[in-house]
C-alpha cells in the first residue's frame, strides 16, 4: 500500500514539473524551447567555457604529455610511449607513492578519532547558540591563507620555536628537539588543514539521527556505550566515509605542507610532481605521476559516489 | 477451606490495591516557566489498561516520558514495583514504550530491531530467535524479517514497534498515541488487537491518546486529564455515564453543557432549574447535597434527548416541551438536530436521534416536541460565578 502511495507522489511531482505546465511567472521562462529549456544551457554556458578552458584541455594536455619523451634541455619530444610510467615503477618512486598513501591514509584516521568528539560534542550536547560558535569557529581555518598557517606551524614547532623554547625554559629537554621534517610535523600539518572536512560531514550526519531513536535505544535498555555502537555509530557511517574520502582525497595531491613542515624522509608525491615540472625539468615524467594522482583521486572520488548514493537511496 | 470465587476476586482485588505497580507520588514538572505537571499522583494496577485521555497540552505525554524516565520530574517520586526508579536512567527501568512515530532502527532489519533488547541482554542465538519469532507471530509479523523499516507499510511499522517493545517482556508497557497515524479502519482493527495482547500477555499498559472513543474501546480504566490535572478517573462506562465536570462529559463523548440553579436538595434527590426555563428533580447519585441556591453545570446527553412529532402519551416521569427546530443535519445512521430549548440561553441544545425513526428532514423553524427524563440529567461540578 505505502510503496503505491509513494510512487504516486512521485508521478505527481514529475507532470507538475512537466515543460508543458511551466508557469510563465518563472524568470526566463520565455527561454524554453522544446524539450531542453535554452535557459539552461545560456545559464550554464560560463561555466562551461570555464570548465572547457581550464579543466578539460589542461588535462588533455597533460595526458598527452605523459606518453611523450624528453629531449635534450628538457625539450618535449610528442610520441607515443609507456617510458615514463614504467620509471614511475622503480622502487624510489613507489616508495614516494606508498608513503603518501600512508600519509593521507593516517591523516584521516587521525582526523576521524579528533573529529568524531567534536562533532558528537555539537551535534548532541550543545545548546545552539554554543553550536552557531563552535561551527563558527570550526569553518575558520577555511578563512586563513593556508601559506600564514603553515608559516606559524613552522614558528610554533621550530627549532628556535614555541615549544622548543618553553619546554628548554622548563627543562624538560636540554637541547632543542627538531620537531620539523618529521612525518610527526608533516601529518600535524595535514591533521590542521584537514580535520574540519572531518568534523562537518560528521556534524551532519550526527544531527541527522532522529532523537527518538536514541531515547528508544535507551527505552530498550541499552546504556550509552551499547547505544553509541548499536545505533548512532552504525547511523553516522556516510558522514565517517564522506569525512574520510575528503580528506585522503586532497591529501594524496597535498605538497604545500610537506615542502614547508617535511624534509627528505616525507616527500610526497605532490613533490615528486612538483619537483619534475620546475626543479628537474621533466615535464612528461611530471605529467605521468600527475596521471597517476589523477587515477588515485578518481577511483577515491568513485567510491565516494557510491557511498552517497547507497546513503541517498536508503533515505 | 476453599475460597469462592467471589472472594478469590476480592482478595485479588485488595491485592491490586495494596500492591500497585506503578506509584506516582506528589509530581511537579515544569518546562521553563510553564508547570505542566504539579503535585500529580496516580498509582497503576498490574495488569491493568490504563489511558491516560486528555486534550494536547494536558500533561499526558510528559507523565508518560517521566515513567519511562527521559524527563526527571523536579519533586516527587517514581515508584516501581516497590522500587524507587525516580532516578534510575530509562535503560534501568523494566518498562518498555511504543513510540508515536515508532522510532524503528533504520538500519535494522524488522527481525534485529526485535530483538535489539534481547541482545544488549546478551541472551543467547538460540534463546533470541525463539522469542523474536514468538513476538513476531504475536504480532502477525511473520514472513516479514528481513525487511528494512522503510519498506513496511504505516500499519506494518506500527507492529514492529509495538513487538520491539514487547519482546523484552517488560511489566509495563506505555504507549504514545501509536494509532495517531494509521486510518481510521485500520485503528479499530489494531484497536481490538492491543487490546488482546494485553489479556494475553498479562502486561499493565499505559495508553495515552487523545481519542475519547479509543480510549474507551480498550480501557480498564480511565483517566481524564485537563491542564495537568486529573479531571476524573474511572472505568469507561462510569466516565461516560457519571461524568464529575463539564470538562469530562463534553470530553468524554458529545454533551449538552447547561447551567442549572439549585433549589433545594436531599439526600435522594436535587431540585434544580434549568436555564432558568425548565423545573426538574434530578436523583442525587453523589448522596452530597449540593448547597441551596447554588449554581451548577448539568449535561445532557444528545442520544438521551427524543424528538417526537406529536406530543407522546408517556407516563413516565419527563420533561416534555415543544421546541423549535434550528438546523437538522444528517449524518448518515444518525441525525443531530439542533433545537431552541431555551428561549434565552447562548449555548446550543441538540439530539442525536436515529436517522431510520425520522420521517424525512425536520425543517428549521418546524415545531417538535423534546423529552428527556430527570435521571438522564447529570449534575456537575458548581458553576463558576459569571
Amino acid at each position: 500500500m505505502e510503496p503505491a502511495v509513494r510512487d504516486a507522489g512521485v508521478e505527481g511531482e514529475r507532470t507538475s514539473r512537466a515543460p508543458g505546465k511551466r508557469s510563465w511567472d518563472e524568470p526566463l521562462s520565455w527561454l524554453v524551447v522544446g524539450r531542453t529549456p535554452l535557459a539552461s544551457h545560456l545559464l550554464l554556458s560560463p561555466a562551461s567555457l570555464w570548465v572547457l578552458v581550464l579543466l578539460v584541455s589542461p588535462v588533455t594536455l597533460l595526458t598527452l604529455l605523459s606518453f611523450a619523451k624528453i629531449g635534450a634541455y628538457g625539450r618535449i619530444l610528442w610520441s607515443f610511449s609507456l617510458a615514463n610510467f614504467g620509471q614511475i615503477m622503480r622502487p624510489a618512486y613507489l616508495w614516494v607513492i606508498g608513503r603518501t598513501l600512508v600519509y593521507a591514509g593516517a591523516t584521516a584516521l587521525i582526523c576521524l578519532l579528533l573529529g568524531f568528539p567534536a562533532a558528537y560534542y555539537v551535534a548532541f550536547a550543545a545548546d545552539s547558540k554554543r553550536k552557531h560558535l563552535l561551527l563558527f569557529a570550526l569553518m575558520l581555518p577555511f578563512w586563513t591563507s593556508a601559506l600564514v598557517a603553515i608559516y606559524c606551524w613552522l614558528i610554533v614547532l621550530g627549532r628556535e620555536g614555541l615549544i622548543n623554547a618553553l619546554m628548554l625554559r622548563l627543562g624538560i629537554l636540554s637541547t632543542p628537539f627538531s620537531f620539523l621534517n618529521t612525518p610527526f610535523s608533516v601529518i600535524l600539518g595535514l591533521v590542521y588543514f584537514y580535520l574540519p572536512y572531518m568534523v562537518l560531514p560528521l556534524y551532519a550526519a550526527l544531527e541527522k539521527i532522529p532523537r527518538t531513536l536514541i531515547e528508544a535505544s535507551h527505552d530498550l535498555g541499552a546504556g550509552g556505550l551499547k547505544t553509541f555502537l548499536r545505533v548512532i555509530l552504525p547511523l553516522s557511517w556516510p558522514g565517517v566515509a564522506s569525512g574520510a574520502i575528503l580528506i585522503f582525497v586532497p591529501c594524496l595531491g597535498d605538497f604545500l605542507t610537506a615542502e614547508f613542515l617535511g624534509g627528505p624522509r616525507t616527500y610526497l608525491l605532490g613533490n615528486l610532481i612538483d619537483n619534475q615540472f620546475l626543479a628537474a625539468q621533466n615535464w612528461p615524467l611530471g605529467a605521468a605521476l600527475t596521471v597517476l594522482l589523477m587515477g588515485m583521486l578518481m577511483s577515491g572520488l568513485y567510491f565516494y559516489g557510491r557511498v552517497e548514493v547507497e546513503e541517498t537511496s536508503r533515505v | 477451606m476453599p475460597l469462592t470465587t467471589e472472594e478469590k476476586a476480592a482478595s485479588k482485588a485488595s491485592e491490586g490495591a495494596l500492591a500497585p505497580l506503578l506509584e506516582l507520588r506528589g509530581i511537579s514538572k515544569s518546562f521553563g516557566r510553564a508547570d505542566v505537571l504539579s503535585d500529580f499522583s496516580l498509582s497503576v494496577n498490574p495488569a491493568e489498561f490504563l489511558t491516560l485521555v486528555g486534550p494536547s497540552g494536558c500533561g499526558k505525554t510528559t507523565i508518560l516520558r517521566l515513567i519511562a524516565g527521559f524527563e526527571k520530574p523536579q519533586a516527587g517520586r517514581i515508584i516501581l514495583a516497590g522500587r524507587d526508579v525516580t532516578d534510575l536512567p530509562p535503560y534501568r527501568r523494566d518498562i518498555h514504550t511504543v513510540f508515536q512515530s515508532y522510532a524503528l532502527f533504520p538500519h535494522y532489519d524488522v527481525f534485529e530491531n526485535v530483538a535489539f533488547s534481547l541482545r544488549i541482554r546478551g541472551l543467547d542465538e538460540e534463546g533470541i530467535r525463539e522469542r523474536v519469532t514468538e513476538v513476531l507471530a504475536l504480532a502477525k509479523l511473520s514472513g516479514l524479517e528481513r525487511r528494512k523499516p522503510d519498506q513496511l507499510s504505516g500499519g506494518q511499522m506500527q507492529r514492529v514497534a509495538l513487538a520491539r517493545s514487547l519482546a523484552g517482556r517488560p511489566s509495563l508497557l506505555l504507549l504514545d498515541e501509536p494509532l495517531g497515524a494509521l486510518d481510521l479502519k485500520l485503528r479499530r482493527e489494531m484497536q481490538m488487537e492491543l487490546k488482546n495482547i494485553q489479556r494475553r500477555l498479562d502486561i499493565a499498559f499505559i495508553y495515552v491518546t487523545h481519542d475519547q472513543e479509543e480510549a474507551t474501546t480498550m480501557s480498564d480504566r480511565i483517566v481524564v486529564l485537563n491542564r495537568g490535572q486529573i479531571e476524573q478517573l474511572g472505568e469507561p462506562r462510569e466516565i461516560y455515564e457519571k461524568p464529575r465536570t463539564s470538562f469530562v462529559a463534553s470530553f468524554m463523548g458529545a454533551a449538552n453543557v447547561l447551567e442549572a440553579r439549585v433549589l433545594s436538595s436531599s439526600a435522594s434527590s436535587i431540585e434544580i432549574k434549568i436555564e432558568d426555563e425548565i423545573d426538574c428533580a434530578v436523583p442525587n447519585s453523589d448522596s452530597a447535597p449540593v448547597a441551596p441556591a447554588g449554581r451548577v453545570y448539568v449535561a445532557i446527553r444528545p442520544e438521551r434527548v427524543a424528538i417526537h412529532a406529536q406530543r407522546p402519551d408517556d407516563r413516565t416521569p419527563a420533561i416534555l416541551k415543544r421546541v423549535q427546530v434550528k438546523e437538522h443535519v444528517f449524518l448518515g445512521h444518525s441525525s443531530q438536530v439542533y433545537l431552541k430549548l431555551f428561549e434565552k440561553s447562548p449555548r446550543p441544545f441538540w439530539a442525536l436521534c436515529r436517522s431510520s425513526q425520522m420521517n424525512g428532514a425536520l425543517a428549521p423553524g418546524q415545531w417538535v416536541w423534546a423529552q428527556f427524563k430527570p435521571e438522564d440529567v447529570l449534575v456537575l461540578e458548581p458553576a463558576e460565578r459569571r
